[in-house]
């Protein structure tokens, strides 16, 4: 069995208007190399998800390819705000939905198990359940009386996933943190892993505390090195902050944005 | 920085000092603030054995206690003892288990947080980054603790614009006891903790040279009195100092939430981190 595709044969398999999620969180593991050639195709006014949105989020976002976007987070962690992002919510040129980290990992959660929603506690009584396109809805839980939140399923399209370690079926390894990532994979309709590396065999006795993902959740595998770009992929590769901090302060000046796009992953 | 600071120690060292005294017992201890961070770890050396930090990286929890990196994994990662996945995590703060010092951009008299947006949701005025975990970990820590950076009229508000976390009042009352309470606020003027009769936000101690003019002035609510003089918020000790300086944070990563802190600094704290040519392989 071999799902290996190559960058330009994943993103033909995105149809327009299909939404697309990404994997990783803040700074970390992002999909950058694929979101480069997402921004370089004609896809647009895209649907996008991302936990915790980072530079793969705000680099759509700058290009004007994003016409919803449903997040707990987007930043740039400890570097501060999202320019593009930020820009687009100020001006009011973007649609998004604001969840909170444990309401989107519930949304996930449905997705994964068919259900139309899962019942929380998280997020009562805050500005989230009120935002003009909240989807949570508060209801009397059938069992308890309590009043609970129902966070409807999220099921992405496609979900794209940057790995460290990938085999040609799609099994792969996560070393550092996996955010939502094994609830995502298992909510969307497709999933698509970008990977540092592809082998014939995943290690046996593979770290203790890595995430691992069945080739069952996964239709493809593109081997894309250095595939998180600006961002960390513990332990093969650090944060490029110089990068980052560059990215902040110019990411906005759509030449610039370009030539960012146009630059090899 | 309140002018009379003592040369002996620094305005980054009093508040860390100050926010390891939160956390107790066999909880997961989080800071998600570079000070709060150091804050769990100085608590785990000196006071908390048992704490389980997990701070900087799920991938690396129930780490042992360690100098701060800028690339935190390299060096947590020897030690962890497990890998926290997020579903897992959120069932620990489901059941109490979470001791936190969230970084919120408004809180209000009340002690509602906001991290999302200032001004409206619609069309913000300025766009954070979003609710985050605040509005869960609210539905599950005993209570809520936040390390303001600058206390102004326009950090400490009336109502926040957003309520990531609801405060004391109306919200808790309807939806009863079980939400986290607002615990303690620190500032860089001083540490606040809530009227049990009232809900609203009271002094604590103020850092040495503070009046409580001064931090009235920077608060746009009236704040309440602590009952006779008010505290001076204890000095770190050598232990603390010594702690902090030579053992969880070396490098000095503190200096990117004091007045110093510039574009500048972290570039140049990232350059002399000794795991930033660890990571960059």
């Amino acid at each position: 069995m071999d799902k290996r595709l190559t960058m330009p044969e994943l993103v033909a398999e995105i149809a327009p208007g299909q939404c697309i999620a990404f994997g990783g969180g803040g700074l970390q593991r992002k999909p950058m190399a694929a979101a480069k050639a997402i921004a370089a195709s004609p896809l647009t006014d895209i649907p996008v998800i991302s936990f915790l949105g980072g530079p793969e989020v705000d680099l759509l976002i700058g290009l004007g390819k994003v016409r919803r976007l449903s997040f707990a987070f987007v930043g740039f962690d400890a570097y501060g705000l999202a320019p593009n992002f930020r820009r687009a919510r100020e001006s009011g040129t973007i649609e998004v939905v604001e969840y909170s980290e444990a309401t989107m990992l519930a949304a996930f959660e449905a997705g994964a198990k068919r259900l139309p929603f899962i019942p929380t506690r998280f997020g009562l009584g805050t500005a989230i359940l009120n935002t003009r396109t909240s989807p949570l809805k508060t209801f009397t839980c059938p069992i308890s009386g309590e009043t609970l939140v129902a966070v409807p399923a999220l099921r992405p399209d496609v979900a794209i996933v940057h790995v460290n370690e990938a085999d040609r079926a799609g099994n792969a390894i996560i070393h550092g943190d996996g955010f939502g990532d094994p609830l995502l994979v298992r909510a969307a309709k497709r999933t698509f892993l970008t990977a540092e590396r592809v082998v014939d065999r995943l290690p046996r006795d593979h770290h203790r505390r890595s995430t691992f993902i069945s080739r069952l959740w996964v239709a493809g595998v593109v081997e894309a090195p250095r595939g998180a770009g600006l961002t960390v992929v513990y332990p093969d590769y650090g944060l490029d902050l110089p990068g980052v901090l560059e990215f902040q302060k110019r990411a906005t000046d759509r030449a610039w944005l370009d030539s960012f796009v146009a630059e090899a992953a | 920085m309140p002018e009379s600071m003592s040369a002996e120690f620094t305005l980054e060292e009093l508040l860390i000092a100050r926010m390891a005294k939160e956390f107790r017992g066999e909880q997961m201890g989080v800071g998600a603030t570079i000070l709060s961070d150091l804050a769990a770890r100085l608590a785990k050396a000196l006071y908390v054995p048992e704490l389980f930090l997990t701070t900087v990286s799920r991938a690396a929890a129930d780490c042992d206690v360690h100098a701060k990196s800028l690339s935190d994994e390299w060096t947590l990662s020897s030690s962890a003892r497990m890998a926290l996945d997020w579903e897992e995590m959120f069932q620990l703060v489901a059941q109490g288990r979470l001791q936190i010092w969230i970084g919120a951009v408004q809180i209000d008299r009340m002690g509602a947080s906001n991290i999302s947006v200032v001004g409206s949701w619609d069309k913000p005025k300025v766009q954070l980054v979003g609710a985050r975990g605040v509005p869960d970990d609210l539905w599950g820590c005993e209570r809520l603790c936040y390390h303001m950076r600058a206390q102004t009229p326009r950090s400490f508000v009336e109502k926040v614009d957003f309520v990531c976390g609801f405060g004391n009042g109306p919200d808790r009352d309807w939806f009863g006891t079980r939400a986290a309470k607002p615990g303690i606020v620190v500032s860089d003027l001083g540490v606040y903790d809530f009227d049990p009769k009232s809900g609203s936000m009271r002094v604590q101690s103020l850092h040495q040279g503070v009046s409580f003019e001064q931090a009235q002035k920077c608060t746009g609510f009236a704040l309440l009195r602590p009952d006779g003089a008010i505290p001076v918020t204890p000095a770190p000790t050598a232990a603390e100092l010594h702690c902090i300086r030579e053992v969880i944070d070396p490098l000095g990563l503190r200096r990117l939430e004091s007045a110093e802190a510039s574009e500048a600094l972290t570039l140049e704290l990232w350059r002399r981190d000794p795991n930033t040519a660890a990571a960059r392989t």
